[in-house]
């Protein structure tokens, strides 16, 4: 009866937002281990994922999926997202699965798993994945043949047009130097080309796994409601 | 509501918030047990020594947070300054300010702790007196000798003060440079290229003999300081400090 | 009564949240036209050439970030040189020099401007800072 109290006083800091003392009163029902503890490791997550301490919040839903039997689908995209957080990709990716796949929640965080171990080819079920890999294709193709101007298209301009100034520019310090028949400034100039044209085409790639992981990361957010 | 949850906490024994704070000290959560500590502090009729050995406890726990200026506040409250822990607590705030004269006040109980200071003052010769210990001698690599080296020939300075691979790569980033302002120099002294080049030729030259000078006086530091650290491990010091500094 | 006088007393206990330390809190120094002029070029050069040429600094304070926090701590002229010592200390080879010289923080070498001329450097072993 005095430990259902003091979860009521423990519910009610974490209704007006007061975290940090909500974790105190539920650690001290935690240590008399009369009551239930699921209900008690899911709250504690919750309130360390609000003050944005995903280590301990990862640790603490982790004890609740482990006590608990029948878990909901919200709870495990919440824990995968927390676990992307932290860095452990592999094991939110092996939760994700659990799920069904009808749900696109699911489909997205698993895409954006797969984006950060850079395994992205393995995953082509849905229609933003094929979009991805096309693109991905396309724009490498562009930044052999034109360097630089893929990288506007991301949404990086000045990026994009310094890379092919400087591409045109020291093309041509080479294309002078074979003309002069100077064979030092032709290894020192096609070194310089060399490193921006190759610094270009993984350029192109960089920034379109960026904007995909943010565009991803925005939806996530909203469905979420992190 | 309020009021009556804290009528029914109260109802229940004062050791259950000890067993609380200590519950919470293994978990890892310092911060909060340091605030039961002081719940029961305040709440509880204690005696004086068991007054002192809370105090201490929660002086133990504010330097594993690094809140030196909390655990004084704590240690101003102690009355038995006799205390061993009490004095190894004081003798560590003043060495981690290096205030060494003061620390020998409160570490002067065992000779290994008063001989530590003089190590950590890096006075030698005092700390083989006491303990009656020969440290090897330490070749230290001479700074000046590393510049002039670096001067004459840029990256030798760095191999000598033990960076190999630091003085290769900067051995080969010097010639390449130095090439390549000859190479613009010998068409058009006054060109884009040769002022450019120059420039860059002069800036890591220069950085390259700085940069080894900085290179021996780290070689020195990073010696000195595994030389402690292995008199830490072997006499034992470490297992008291580690707590507190990681 | 005394149940009352407790119960102020436990009032008295007010839970406050902890410190939250801040990455680098080095208070800055008045700086210079020149060291303006030079910070102002590395913002420049990591906003157009930087992200252009693929690759990625093996440090964790990237070189020009190392150079652009160097020459706001130390000043221009020192700022400069160890920027630039730091552009020869950029090799593949660095890994070797881990546990002795550097430790490592997110997979990268981790070597930060702020202690380089200070006694701070060295004050424990970087095998135990590894973490």
């Amino acid at each position: 009866m005095v430990i259902l109290i003091f979860l009521f006083f423990a519910d009610s800091l974490l209704k007006e937002g007061d975290y940090f003392n909500a974790i105190t009163e539920y650690k001290r029902i935690l240590f008399f281990k009369e009551y239930k503890e699921k209900y008690i490791y899911f709250n504690i997550g919750k309130c360390y994922e609000k003050l944005k301490d995903f280590q301990k919040s990862a640790l603490y839903y982790g004890k609740y999926y482990l006590l608990k039997d029948n878990i909901s689908d919200s709870f495990l995209l919440r824990y995968s997202y927390i676990l992307f957080k932290i860095g452990k990709f592999e094991e939110g990716i092996f939760l994700l699965k659990r799920i069904k796949e009808n749900n696109n929640i699911r489909n997205l965080l698993l895409f954006y798993g797969y984006l950060k171990i850079n395994k992205e080819s393995e995953f082509l079920k849905t229609s933003l994945s094929k979009n991805y890999h096309k693109t991905k294709k396309i724009f490498t193709f562009l930044s052999f043949v034109l360097p630089g101007i893929p990288i506007i298209f991301t949404g990086h301009v000045t990026e994009g047009i310094t890379s092919f100034l400087i591409n045109l520019g020291t093309g041509y310090m080479v294309y002078k130097s074979f003309k002069e028949k100077d064979y030092l400034g032709i290894t020192l100039n096609f070194s310089l080309f060399w490193r921006f044209y190759t610094g270009n085409i993984n350029a192109t790639k960089s920034f379109l796994k960026r904007k995909t992981e943010k565009e991803i990361e925005e939806k996530i957010k909203y469905f979420l409601k992190f | 509501m309020k009021f009556i949850v804290i009528l029914l906490f109260l109802k229940s024994d004062s050791l259950n918030i000890l067993k609380f704070a200590d519950f919470l000290e293994k978990e890892g959560d310092y911060y909060r047990a340091v605030t039961e500590y002081k719940r029961y502090l305040y709440s509880c009729n204690l005696s004086q020594k068991q007054r002192d050995s809370i105090l201490l406890k929660i002086a133990d726990l504010d330097l594993r947070l690094k809140l030196y200026k909390e655990a004084l506040k704590a240690l101003k409250k102690v009355k038995d300054t006799t205390n061993k822990h009490f004095n190894l607590i004081k003798g560590f705030l003043f060495l981690n300010k290096k205030e060494f004269k003061k620390a020998r006040k409160y570490l002067k109980f065992s000779d290994t702790l008063y001989a530590y200071t003089f190590l950590k003052e890096k006075r030698f010769k005092e700390f083989e007196k006491i303990l009656g210990i020969k440290l090897k001698n330490l070749n230290y690599p001479n700074p000046y000798i590393a510049t002039l080296l670096s001067a004459l020939l840029p990256g030798t300075g760095k191999v000598y003060s033990g960076r190999f691979w630091d003085g290769l790569f900067s051995f080969i980033i010097n010639s390449v440079s130095a090439v390549s302002f000859y190479n613009y120099y010998s068409k058009n002294p006054k060109s884009i290229g040769t002022y450019l080049s120059g420039t860059i030729t002069f800036l890591f030259y220069i950085s390259n003999i700085y940069g080894s000078y900085i290179s021996a006086i780290h070689e020195k530091k990073r010696k000195e300081a595994e030389l402690i650290f292995k008199i830490e491990v072997d006499t034992g010091i470490f297992s008291k400090f580690s707590k507190w500094l990681y | 009564m005394g149940k009352v006088i407790l119960i102020l007393l436990f009032l008295q206990i007010k839970y406050e949240l902890p410190p939250v330390y801040s990455g680098s809190n080095t208070p800055r120094k008045e700086q210079g036209i020149f060291d303006k002029l030079l910070v102002k070029i590395i913002k420049l050069y990591q906003k157009t050439l930087s992200p252009v040429q693929g690759a990625e600094c093996n440090f964790k304070p990237t070189c020009s970030r190392f150079m652009e926090r160097a020459i706001k701590e130390y000043g221009f002229i020192k700022g400069l040189l160890l920027g630039f010592d730091r552009l020869q200390r950029d090799h593949p080879f660095v890994f070797k020099y881990i546990g002795r010289y550097y430790r490592i923080k997110d997979n990268k070498v981790f070597d930060p401007p702020e202690p380089y001329l200070k006694d701070e450097i060295y004050s424990y072993p970087l095998i135990l800072k590894i973490r």
